[in-house]
């Protein structure tokens, strides 16, 4: 039976649509409007960024927004970069050049460089604010102490000297596109005072539009960005760059696996990340070096200032099946033999190279150093604190489980990152774990995890010896990097003899990209494509970058 | 009020933790940390941090973010609107479905309707919005991609706005309404045999009249009275929402800023929520003396 129309029927029914499409028509138009923005979105799970300025910046959040906005003297090409010194090209200076001692560093600098904001033309008298903002105490830089002994000397407005008092031969590793290399500019920061720091000028392809703490930075391009001016590459057609706060790993991994954001990069959940960057038609690549994770045993508490029972641990791990777990069936976890295994084809950085680990995993032996050291019924270490990031949970999960094997027990506490720091640092964490990408470097990488002077501090194992730390001191000058490698390699083995660094597993971090995003550079595995990539992760946004289709 | 932030200042100083760590991460040395800690104010004796804190309070200039840099008014002023955007929409959602789901529940008494209804009215407020959110996202960002997953939108825009508002509004307010929609149902299970309801009956009214003109509006106080505590409820929920859906309001400022130990925000927000939970209830107060003509305040 049909239903008849009646004039009051017909009237509610088309009211009713009248007004749904009227609701819906700016929906629809909102939609088609946003799939025709190009505004590429790289996508954070933290939730703040802990700076925006240049040179007090410390984490990803921070370095996505300063490597689009600023240059430094020299850098690693876009994507197809080694950390290797003699690979370096230069940014804001054109050519440059050493003395023999490797104390003097001259650097000729590009001209006709504009600010953004129009600050005017960059001179050598930017590159000096930069350095001496770095090592000034006020500014609250973490990597003041890099440039605590470099003297700056002007020479002329495009001439600048930069000076150490002991030969450095890694000395353009500190002023590269990393850290404490960018160029801010000096007229911008007198003029904002202490507001520089949420309102920073630089001279990259990108500037600062909005910032809106705890949600996102807006960047747009900048027409003068002198690459784009010169004709060096063709200006970006991209819109804008926003680098949001997602404050949550699964809001930011729906964010990109729905297509609203772009970019983003994560430790862990890679066989599930595949499969969802599969299905989504999204690229994934490792970014290169691995990060190390070793496991480290606290020297202030007993019985772990007892060999025996540090060598026990050492011989209950077995990293080949951590990396099998912790990978989830992909290779994105390899498994390590040193503190620091070599990540580069060249040897200058002293990683050491192992077929093995010096105490292989052996649970028997384990046993018995146990019972030598009077544990034959097991160990108990008590708390262990753990930082409250997935990759770290995993791999001392992982660890845990491998310890108990051979009745070895702890319980593991998983701490938010104010907590975990000051516990840890602060000496009362009994198998201090570290998962850090850092520069790939042995030489840096031993320094702050395992060098007496940091302890307490980032050494949160207490690891004291003299004749490590002599080792590690005298790599940083020595000039020959022969002698380099075998100084930093002798210090590694002593670290392992000692078990004071436990290799574990190295991560490789997932990076993740829209098909919409042409970053500039080829992705893929490094190890494949040939290229020795460092720095090929997706925070480094530079003048390269596109918007596809 | 001055024992809810003396409880919150209390307890955030007691929590541990070190705020200097999401400012220099874990690269600068100690020395580094305690020159930033005394240049912060940290080092100094915790009764004087605490009157300073008082003091900012009630001169309404709560300074500056330790970790963000910038005035913690901005930072309200910027995150406040995503916040009460939801708990609105939340919270005219769950209105808008709790209490004629109560009412039909009602008026249907001991049938299967009621009976579908109650078992909805329990797994509603079982699914939290971090779960329900999810599941949206799931179905509708990833599979079917109709909505944004996350992020509050353009400001300018207010179409933008609305429409990244669908499924966290959803997920909160399918959350609040299953409560409603019982204490509904309730109240008005408690009204609809009163006298007054049989002779109105009794006089011929039509049965729709009668349950919303004489059952319903005497059920009102009741669910006013938990409609207000709700608001609770919902302030926490939009904490839990704005998470998942990566929403740049109060409640996400909040969770970041006690990870990272950024006390002044931190003790602020609290604070905030203490007034506008006191304010609700005074609210709610008054709108009893409107319903009920019998309550006045003296």
């Amino acid at each position: 039976m049909t239903k008849k129309t009646t004039r009051r029927s017909f009237i509610k029914k088309a009211s009713g649509t009248l007004a749904t499409a009227t609701l819906a028509t700016p929906f629809i138009n909102f939609s088609a409007k946003a799939q025709s923005e190009k505004v590429i979105r790289g996508a954070m799970a933290l939730g703040q960024f802990s700076a925006i300025d240049p040179h007090t910046a410390n984490e990803h959040t921070g370095y996505s927004v300063i490597a689009a906005m600023f240059n430094s003297l020299v850098r690693t090409p876009p994507g197809g970069a080694s950390a290797d010194p003699a690979a370096l090209e230069g940014d804001l200076a054109e050519h440059w050049e050493s003395n023999k001692d490797l104390t003097e560093w001259t650097f000729n600098l590009r001209r006709n460089v504009q600010w953004q904001k129009g600050f005017g033309e960059f001179t050598a008298d930017d590159v000096a604010f930069s350095v001496n903002r770095v090592k000034d105490p006020k500014t609250g830089s973490a990597w003041s102490k890099r440039f605590a002994n470099v003297s700056v000397q002007v020479i002329d407005r495009y001439t600048i000297k930069l000076s150490v008092p002991k030969p450095d031969p890694l000395f353009l590793t500190k002023v590269f596109d990393w850290q404490t290399g960018n160029i801010a500019c000096k007229k911008a920061a007198e003029k904002m005072g202490d507001k520089f720091s949420i309102n920073p000028v630089g001279t990259g392809p990108f500037e600062l539009k909005e910032y809106r703490p705890g949600d996102r930075v807006i960047l747009t391009p900048f027409k003068d960005h002198f690459r784009w001016k010169n004709g060096d590459v063709e200006m970006t057609n991209v819109d804008a760059v926003e680098i949001v706060l997602y404050g949550d790993v699964t809001s930011r991994d729906a964010a990109v696996w729905g297509g609203e954001a772009h970019l983003m990069a994560a430790g862990s959940g890679f066989q599930a990340r595949i499969a969802l960057a599969e299905r989504s038609g999204l690229n994934t690549w490792k970014q290169w070096p691995p990060a190390p994770t070793i496991m480290r045993c606290n020297f202030n508490i007993p019985p772990l200032d007892d060999i025996r029972v540090r060598k026990a641990i050492a011989h209950a791990l077995n990293q080949v099946e951590a990396a099998k777990i912790l990978g989830q069936g992909t290779d994105f976890i390899l498994p390590q033999t040193a503190p620091y295994t070599s990540a580069e084809p060249f040897g200058i950085y002293g990683g050491l190279n192992l077929s093995e680990p010096i105490y292989p995993y052996d649970p028997e032996k384990s046993g018995r150093l146990l019972a030598e050291a009077g544990f034959s019924k097991g160990l108990d270490l008590g708390d262990v604190y753990s930082g409250p990031w997935g990759a770290w949970q995993s791999a001392y999960e992982v660890f845990q489980q491998q310890l108990a094997q051979v009745n070895i027990k702890f319980k593991l506490n998983v701490l938010e990152a104010p907590n975990y720091f000051k516990l840890s640092r602060g000496g009362s964490n009994p198998l201090p774990m570290y998962l850090a990408s850092r520069f790939p470097d042995a030489n840096g990488y031993l320094d702050e995890f395992l060098h007496s002077k940091n302890a307490p501090g980032q050494n949160m194992g207490n690891f004291k010896n003299d004749k490590f730390d002599q080792l590690v001191d005298s790599a940083w000058t020595e000039t020959d990097p022969a002698a380099r490698v075998k100084m930093l390699n002798e210090a590694q083995m002593i670290a392992l003899e000692e078990v004071a660094g436990m290799p574990f597993t190295g991560l490789f971090v997932m990076q993740v990209a829209s098909p919409k995003v042409d970053m500039g550079y080829p992705g893929g595995d490094p190890s494949k494509t040939g290229l020795a990539k460092v720095w090929n992760q997706w925070h480094k946004i530079s003048e390269r970058i596109r918007w596809r289709g | 009020m001055l024992g809810a932030v003396t409880i919150v200042f209390v307890v955030m100083r007691f929590a541990g933790g070190d705020p200097t760590y999401a400012i220099l991460g874990d690269h600068a040395s100690p020395d580094v940390h305690e020159a930033l800690r005394e240049t912060l104010g940290l080092n100094r004796p915790i009764y004087q941090q605490y009157f300073e804190y008082i003091r900012k309070l009630f001169t309404f200039n709560f300074g500056n973010s330790l970790v963000k840099k910038v005035p913690i008014g901005d930072l309200i002023s910027y995150h406040i609107r995503f916040t009460i955007e939801l708990a609105i929409s939340g919270f005219v959602i769950a209105v808008m479905i709790g209490i004629p789901l109560g009412i039909v529940a009602a008026y249907k008494r001991n049938t299967k309707v009621d009976h579908i209804i109650r078992i909805v009215s329990l797994i509603f407020p079982s699914m939290p919005p971090f779960y329900v959110g999810i599941v949206f996202i799931l179905l509708f960002a990833i599979i079917y991609p109709i909505f944004p997953s996350s992020g509050g939108g353009n400001l300018n825009d207010f179409y933008d706005r609305m429409y990244r508002l669908i499924l966290p509004a959803l997920s909160l307010g399918l959350f609040i309404s299953g409560t409603l929609g019982r204490i509904t149902r309730a109240s008005m299970l408690d009204t609809i045999n009163k006298d007054y309801v049989t002779v109105a009956r009794s006089k011929g009214l039509d049965q729709i009249r009668t349950i919303l003109k004489h059952v319903f509006r005497n059920a009102l106080i009741p669910i006013v009275t938990t409609a207000g505590m709700l608001l609770a409820a919902i302030l926490a929920g939009t904490v839990m929402t704005e998470m998942v859906f990566g929403r740049p309001g109060l409640g996400k400022l909040l969770v970041i800023s006690v990870n990272s130990r950024d006390y002044p925000v931190i003790e602020t927000l609290l604070a905030l929520y203490a007034l506008i939970i006191s304010l609700s209830n005074l609210l709610v107060d008054i709108i009893y003396a409107y319903l009920d003509p019998r309550i006045r305040y003296e």
